[in-house]
């Protein structure tokens, strides 16, 4: 009986040590809130998402191919700040800076070349809020149009 | 007493191991960490960056851009699915379960139904030959048939059946076997890309040559992927494999310059526009090395 009681313990303990498997957590949002935002374009299949906390910041690299209709959207937790994203190219210009353009969360595209772009993507620092970073999760997802 | 709480503590660490892996890991998705030596000359900016992602290919998004060269459909260019029974390693099997997906995103882009029942059988093969069962949620499947007149739907299904496979494999650390996948998908890509030139071709030829070509872009980031991982086998082989494909598209060089983005109207969309060089006289030989490549794929 002892030991059973001491295994619950222990069993709670852990549950409230280790967040539920980030992964699994991210995947459900991402299901639910970020895919659907995409519609009309074609969710391409890619998944990056993570769990990341106020401060941090997470790059992406996509090949973009001429002439196709891409839809570029960062998806972030609710319980996030809001995020900012840059978009630039390989010789580091800027394409697209969301803070610049009223912090929104996607941006439609069409490259004339095929080429290389990278997507960082910062969650900014709540300073009222240091000590405590939130967490959660942040995805970025590109769709094509279908012609 | 301390006898008492031994299996105990040991039952504390496999629950933590089995239950809590958000102990050690937060995440983790089938793009992997970049060496980002070489992307522009940014390094201090780069390394700044806590995460670091590739996009790679997947089966999906190489299926719409040949859909959008505007080709009809070429159902000879599919692997059987009846080929099924020839692949018994898993490495065969994460090769053509990316194949099929390709070849099954294709076809419903194209809305053929009929043939789409087919890959999907060949597909759910390769998920139960994987040991992938219990990752691909049984009802998705059977989803998919049930959504089979729906592209929209369907897609949407196959992208989540893809991204749980990959994600299944990372967290097995089978790593290599969601390289193959992806190799497999994109090499299958390739093929029907480069065979449709010829035939049924006139005015898209130029559109076809450049996309293969520009996939160059992509295969630079799938191939330094392989390389990070080439101390296994079964990557090493595909690597050797892939080798010739690797000198024809070092002859390639894409150089862009003056980038610039506008905003256009009509289209309601930003084109990134950029004077862009790209020389495609290694055409042939890139089709070549991928006709053979991926005849050893789904042979």
């Amino acid at each position: 009986m002892r030991h059973i009681l001491a295994i619950t313990l222990l069993s709670v303990i852990v549950a409230a040590v280790c967040p539920p498997d980030g992964t699994a957590q991210c995947k459900v949002f991402v299901k639910g809130a970020c895919i659907p935002v995409l519609n009309p374009y074609i969710h391409d299949g890619s998944y990056q998402a993570a769990i990341m906390s106020e401060g941090e910041e997470a790059e992406v690299y996509k090949t973009v191919f001429a002439g196709q209709q891409y839809r570029l959207y960062v998806c972030v937790d609710q319980v996030m700040p809001d995020v900012e994203f840059v978009v630039s190219d390989i010789h580091r210009n800027i394409l697209f800076d969301s803070r610049k353009n009223g912090n929104v969360r996607q941006w439609d595209f069409r490259p004339d070349a095929s080429q290389q772009i990278k997507v960082t993507v910062r969650i900014p620092v709540r300073k009222e809020n240091n000590e405590n970073p939130t967490i959660g999760c942040v995805g970025v997802f590109f769709g094509l149009k279908e012609k | 007493m301390r006898y008492i709480y031994m299996p105990l503590a040991l039952l504390f660490t496999g629950f933590c191991v089995t239950f809590c892996p958000s102990c050690t890991t937060c995440s983790r998705s089938h793009n992997v960490p970049i060496n980002v030596d070489g992307f522009g000359e940014d390094t201090g900016y780069v390394k700044t960056a806590q995460k670091v992602f590739r996009s790679l290919p997947t089966p999906i998004e190489m299926s719409i851009l040949i859909k959008n060269l505007g080709i009809e459909y070429q159902p000879s260019l599919l692997n059987d699915p009846l080929n099924t029974s020839k692949y018994v390693t898993h490495n065969q099997m994460a090769l053509n379960f990316g194949v099929y997906v390709t070849d099954l995103v294709y076809a419903g882009l194209f809305e053929q139904t009929q043939t789409m029942l087919r890959y999907k059988l060949a597909i759910q093969k390769m998920v139960d030959g994987l040991g992938m069962s219990s990752a691909v949620d049984n009802t998705l499947l059977k989803k998919l048939e049930t959504n089979i007149n729906n592209k929209e739907e369907m897609l949407e299904i196959l992208a989540d059946t893809y991204s749980s496979c990959s994600a299944f494999l990372n967290e097995e650390d089978r790593h290599f076997l969601t390289i193959a996948a992806l190799v497999g998908g994109w090499v299958e890509g390739m093929y029907i890309a480069s065979s449709l030139t010829n035939e049924h071709l006139v005015n898209s030829e130029n559109k076809i040559e450049q996309l293969v070509i520009d996939q160059k872009l992509t295969f630079d980031m799938l191939w330094q992927v392989m390389s990070e991982l080439d101390g296994n086998a079964d990557i090493a082989a595909l690597m050797s494999e892939m080798s010739g494909l690797v000198r024809a598209f070092d002859r390639i060089q894409i150089k862009h310059t003056h980038h610039q983005v506008s905003f256009d109207e009509q289209e309601k969309t930003n084109v990134i526009k950029s004077d862009a060089s790209v020389d495609t006289d290694v055409f042939a030989e890139v089709k070549e090395q991928i006709q053979t490549i991926r005849y050893n794929f789904v042979k």
